[in-house]
Parts: C-alpha cells; structure tokens; sequence
C-alpha cells in the first residue's frame, strides 16, 4: 500500500483508532476497579430484581469517560514548527507543549494488543530534561509514527554530526533465540514469581469470595485437610506445586517480555525492541548513558547469562520495574557493548585494587552484630534460651561481610572507574569521568582515626561509591577527578 | 590549527586538602538553637498532655522510658547541633563550590561549577530574623539539590547565586 509522506508542519490529528483505544484504556480501568461490582450488579438484575443504582453509577461514569476520551481526540494537534515539535491539548484548559528538536533523545514506538489491532503505534519522546517522558500520543497510525520518528531523529543526527559528537563507535547486533529465552527464564528469580503469584491469588480468592460467595480457602482447606495426616505427602505437594507453578510463571512472564528481543547499534544510539503481546521500540541514545553495568546472580553467573543494566539521563524518576534491563548471553556482549561507552578494556579483577579489611570488620561489629543481638532479644520472648542459637547469625553475616570485602575490586585510569563486586552474584560497574555531576568523602570517626574514608562520585542516574579507601588515595583520586572534569570541560550528555 | 597538550605536574593539580573552609555566621548557631528550643518544647507539651490526658498511658514505667528517651534524644541533637556548626563550612574556588558538614560523619561535597543547572536562595521566619540565608546548589538528574549551604548572611547567599548564575551563563556562552 502507498503512503503519503505526512507534512508534519501543518497540524495533525491522531489516528481514529485513539478515540476507541482511549475508550478503552478508560474501559479497562473502570472494569479493573470495579469488576467484583459489576458482576455482583448483573448477576442481581438476572434474578429478576430492580436494576441497581450501582449499575447507573457505572453507565454513567462510562459515559463520561466515553465523552472525555472525544474531546481529548479532537482538541489533540501536534506539529514541528521552528525546529521544536508542538502539541496542543485541551478545550477547557488549553496546554501547548514545545519540545525543541535538538533536546528530543530518543523517540519510542510502541504497540500492544489495541494497537496492533488498529494499525497504530503510541510514540513516547524522551527529552534532555529529568522527566521521564515529555509527551505521548496515542494513537498514530504505523506508517506515520515511522515518518515522525524519522524526521524527529534525522534532526538530531545532523546536529550531532556537526558537533563532531558521531564519534565511530563499534557496532552492536545481538538478538535473544528461543533458546537464550529459556536459560533466561529458568534462571530467573523464582522465589519473586512465587510471591507475586501468592499475592495476586490471594485477591482473587477474596474478590471470588465478594462476587460470588465462593469461599476459595475453605475450599483449599478441604483438599489438603484430607492429606494432613500424611505430613510428608503433604509437603512434597505444596513443594512440587510450588516449584512448578512459580517456574512455569516466570517462563510464561519471559517469554511474554523479551520474545524476539533485538538489539542493534545506529552510530551514537541503540535500537532495541522486544515483547510478545505488548511489542516495545526502545531507542537508547549513548550520550544519555550516565552509568553502565551487568550484573548476574550465582545461578546465572554459572551460565554465563548477564542483565545490561544502563542508568541513562532520569532513570531515578522512573519505577525500577520499568526500567530497560538487557539480558545477554555471555560475559563478552557485556564487555563487547561496554566499547561504546567507554574506550578502555573492561578490567580483570584479579588485577584490580581492593578495600582496606576494616570495611568487613566494621560491617559486623556496627551492623551485624547490633541486628544479631537484637534479633535474639526478640526472640527470646517466645522462645526463651532457645533463642540463643540465632546469635549463629553473627558469623554467618561475618562470612558474608567477609566475601563482600574479597569481591569488590577496583580500577581507575585516565578515563574512568571500574568496579567488580558481590556476595553470590556480580556485579560489573563502568563510569567514565566526563559523566560525574558531584564528588564527595564521607569518615566516620573510625575512619578519622585510622586516615580512611569512603568516595562517593555522583551523576545524573546514580552513584560509584568506594568504601574504606586510604584517606590518601581518596584525596589523589578527588584532586585527579576534578582536574578531569574542570579542565576537559567535555559535554556530560 | 591551535593545538598544545602540555604536561601537568601533579603538584600543580589542587588539592582538596589545602582548601581553607569558610565557617558559618555566629548567628546561625543561635537560630539553631532557637528552632530547637521551639520542637523540644512542642514536642514535650505533647508528651507531657499525652501522660496527663489519656489515662491508659499513665503507667510508670512507660513515662520513665519516654521522657528519658525524649531527654536523651535532645541532648544529642543539641550536642549534634553545636558539632556540626563547628565543622561546618564552604569554599569557593574557580572551577568548584565545596560544602563540608556532619557531627558524627564528616562529609565534603565538590560540586563542579560546570555541571551547576541552577541555584536558588531561600530562609526560614528565624534565618530571616538573623538576617541569615542558604543556598540550594542543583545539578542534573536530581530533583532535590545537590548540596545547600546554610548559616550564611542573605547578602553573602545573593552574592554567591549572582557569582555563580554568572560563571554558569559565561559556561554556556563559549560552549
């Protein structure tokens, strides 16, 4: 089918598809909140019963909800005008929002289900700002929403090309197989998957129990209650479902998330799209990038499975869960895409410099062992001397303070710092100098005493913190940082 | 074309440690105090009507556990209070804004001035009354300052928003 190339300089409506995915987006929220209500309302007027003023509630709020997602259609316009993308919104209250070309970072399209029903895609912009997402539409339909991103990026292409910013960068392409998505999902946090399936059915059980007087624990209680004479029947079960049932949910939320997941490089940003039912366009510009690491929990460390976690221009704004993470397979992706955010080889720690040994030591004298006698104080209320044996708390966290301390290396040249650290898991942390917003030293009175201190370099996204260093190598490492930062004068994004 | 890339000496680098920290105003220790007058005894005409008027706390051991515990949570603030105001302090370089605080912890924030996206001035009813003001230092990313400097004169806080607005205008001019 051809297309039309859109003039974007003339204002544009969204496609006609926004008005029912706003409808529906309303819709799907009503029914969220109300759906025990509902099914109650109807299920009272099948009997025969007058029909309930609960039920002319919710017409009436639908309604509203139709009519408001009408107006927001036809008072909704966007356009570029002198170099910055216009939307206008509103009919009681008119909003003009001006997003100027150059600050647009990244252009995100997305679909799901709606959308790909309808042929329309929502795009999301991301701006130099702190806010998450500047502005958003709807709906434009596919082939519109391509052009759009197109001309809104070719814009920061050129611009960047004449600040000399489109530095060669060596080039990403990766992509997840059914394979990696399986290792990924099995490798999971299955104890999470477990808790979130708890407590979702612990709302339906209740919400059943309100619609239909349907009483799920009494239920559950009549089924194991038969095998409570066989403990170690009984037991097995509850493992075995367990097990299954959190295994089999975190498959099911992996492969619904990252199926099909790409990623490739395009000179100074990476495209990365992924999702089954909810398809997401992710565009990631390098220069946003403040902090850059991979991380991996011991049973993923073994298999060599890794999660990108980029902490761009923001990201403090934006929930965790929402958060981009990238799954790779095998430590040399990490070290491989690590190449465009910094020039220096990723460090082997081995080689790395360490903490002093007072940082484990103060550990479990400060904290674990405050928490560990008070752990056993509070205990010994119900179980009186017995509560003693929880003071083997204390060298079991003494263990750990021991190996965080053995694990966490460093590294620091010309052009940035390196961190390794971890109990079980890993943890890769890359920062390069040119991204610090802030330098700060904390000590303690220990600390005083014994010339240590605790570095802290602060950006935009987050923070690098070196524990326990000598006082001396913490005032080289401020003075050298500054120095960097002050006399470069390099651009931070 | 204009090149040079000399070598830097690195006793010529600044350090941080020959800084010379500039303390707070005399007059700031005293509003402290005074805002601290004005909680504790908030604080301890409510203990106190809580104990007076609601019978079921008036059990003897549950008063001596609060109002020791009110004592002794005052006098480390007020002790607090005194040892932070002495350690206190900021500088002003060129290139960089330095703020030190902490009584129990000793913390020294470097903000660079090239990274400052804006500064604002503000004082309380008592800083107002001691003629006293802070400046909120911000950087990108944040949505709380980075730093504030406080117990400074309000004509020293313009002073030093106007110093640094400056710098960050002329920052942005030549990039």
């Amino acid at each position: 089918m051809k297309h039309d190339t859109p003039d974007f300089s003339v204002p544009q409506r969204q496609s006609a598809a926004a008005i029912v995915i706003l409808i529906a987006k309303s819709g799907v929220q009503i029914a969220k909140s109300l759906w025990p209500i509902l099914l109650v309302t109807l299920l009272r007027s099948k009997k025969g019963s007058s029909p309930d003023k609960y039920l002319y509630i919710v017409i009436g709020f639908a309604a509203l909800s139709v009519g408001y997602a009408i107006i927001r259609f036809l008072f909704y316009r966007y356009y570029i005008q002198n170099n910055s993308l216009v939307i206008q919104t509103g009919w009681l209250q008119k909003k003009t929002l001006s997003i100027p070309l150059q600050s647009i970072q990244a252009v995100h399209l997305e679909q799901n289900l709606w959308q790909q029903a309808f042929g329309v895609s929502k795009v999301t912009f991301d701006s130099a700002g702190t806010e998450k997402v500047e502005a958003k539409m709807e709906a434009i339909n596919v082939y519109t929403a391509e052009q759009l991103k197109q001309v809104l990026l070719q814009y920061k292409i050129t611009t960047d090309t004449a600040e000399g910013r489109d530095a060669a960068r060596p080039p990403v392409q990766y992509n997840l197989t059914i394979g990696d998505l399986l290792k990924l999902s099995l490798s999971a946090n299955h104890l999470e998957a477990f808790l979130i399936l708890f407590v979702l059915s612990i709302n339906i059980l209740d919400d059943l129990r309100k619609a239909f007087e349907f009483d799920g624990w009494g239920w559950m209680e009549s089924i194991f209650g038969d095998m409570k004479d066989n403990m170690v029947a009984l037991f097995s079960v509850v493992i075995l479902l367990v097990a299954v049932v959190s295994v089999g949910f975190s498959v099911i939320r992996v492969f619904i998330k990252y199926y099909d997941f790409k990623m490739d490089s395009g000179g100074h940003q990476w495209r990365v799209s992924f999702g089954l039912f909810n398809r997401q366009q992710r565009i990631i510009p390098i220069p946003k990038i403040q902090l850059f690491s991979w991380h991996a929990n011991y049973v993923r460390r073994k298999i060599n499975f890794w999660m990108l976690d980029l902490k761009t221009l923001g990201d403090e704004k934006v929930q965790p869960k929402q958060r981009l993470k990238i799954p790779l397979t095998g430590f040399q992706s990490a070290v491989n895409i690590a190449a465009s955010y910094q020039q220096s080889p990723v460090f082997d720690p081995a080689q790395g410099a360490g903490i002093e040994p007072a940082y484990w030591q103060r550990r479990t004298l400060m904290v674990s062992l405050p928490v560990t006698i008070f752990v056993a104080a509070f205990a010994a209320v119900w179980l009186q001397w017995q509560a003693l044996w929880l003071l083997a708390l204390l060298p079991v966290w003494a263990l750990q303070n021991f190996m965080r301390y053995q694990n966490f290396k460093w590294f620091a040249n010309h052009e940035g710092v390196q961190l390794h650290k971890g109990l079980w898991g890993r943890e890769y942390k890359l920062l390069v100098w040119k991204k610090i917003q802030q330098v700060s030293y904390a000590q303690s009175p220990y600390q005083r005493r014994h010339q240590l201190a605790t570095l802290q370099f602060t950006t935009a996204a987050g923070a690098v913190t070196l524990p326990y260093l000598p006082l001396e190598v913490c005032r080289r490492m401020v003075n050298g940082v500054l120095y960097t930062v002050e006399s470069a004068n390099e651009k931070w994004m | 074309m204009d090149f040079s890339n000399n070598i830097v000496q690195v006793q010529d680098i600044p350090a941080i440690e020959e800084v010379t920290f500039r303390p707070l105003e005399d007059n700031y220790l005293l509003a402290v105090r005074i805002a601290f007058g004005i909680n504790f005894l908030l604080f301890g005409a409510a203990l106190t009507a809580g104990f007076v008027f609601i019978t079921k706390l008036q059990i003897p051991w549950l008063m001596y556990v609060a109002g020791g515990l009110f004592a002794g949570l005052s006098l480390l603030i007020w002790v607090g209070n005194n040892l932070n105001y002495r350690y206190s302090g900021y500088a002003l370089r060129q290139k960089d804004v330095l703020y030190r605080s902490g009584w129990f912890v000793h913390k020294t924030n470097v903000l660079p001035i090239n990274r400052i996206q804006h500064i604002s001035v503000q004082s309380g009813p008592i800083e107002r009354r001691f003629g006293l003001a802070s400046v909120s230092i911000f950087t990108a990313g944040g949505s709380s300052a980075d730093f504030t400097i406080k117990g400074i004169t309000d004509k020293t806080a313009n002073q030093v928003k106007d110093w640094l607005s400056e710098l960050i205008k002329t920052g942005t001019d030549e990039a």
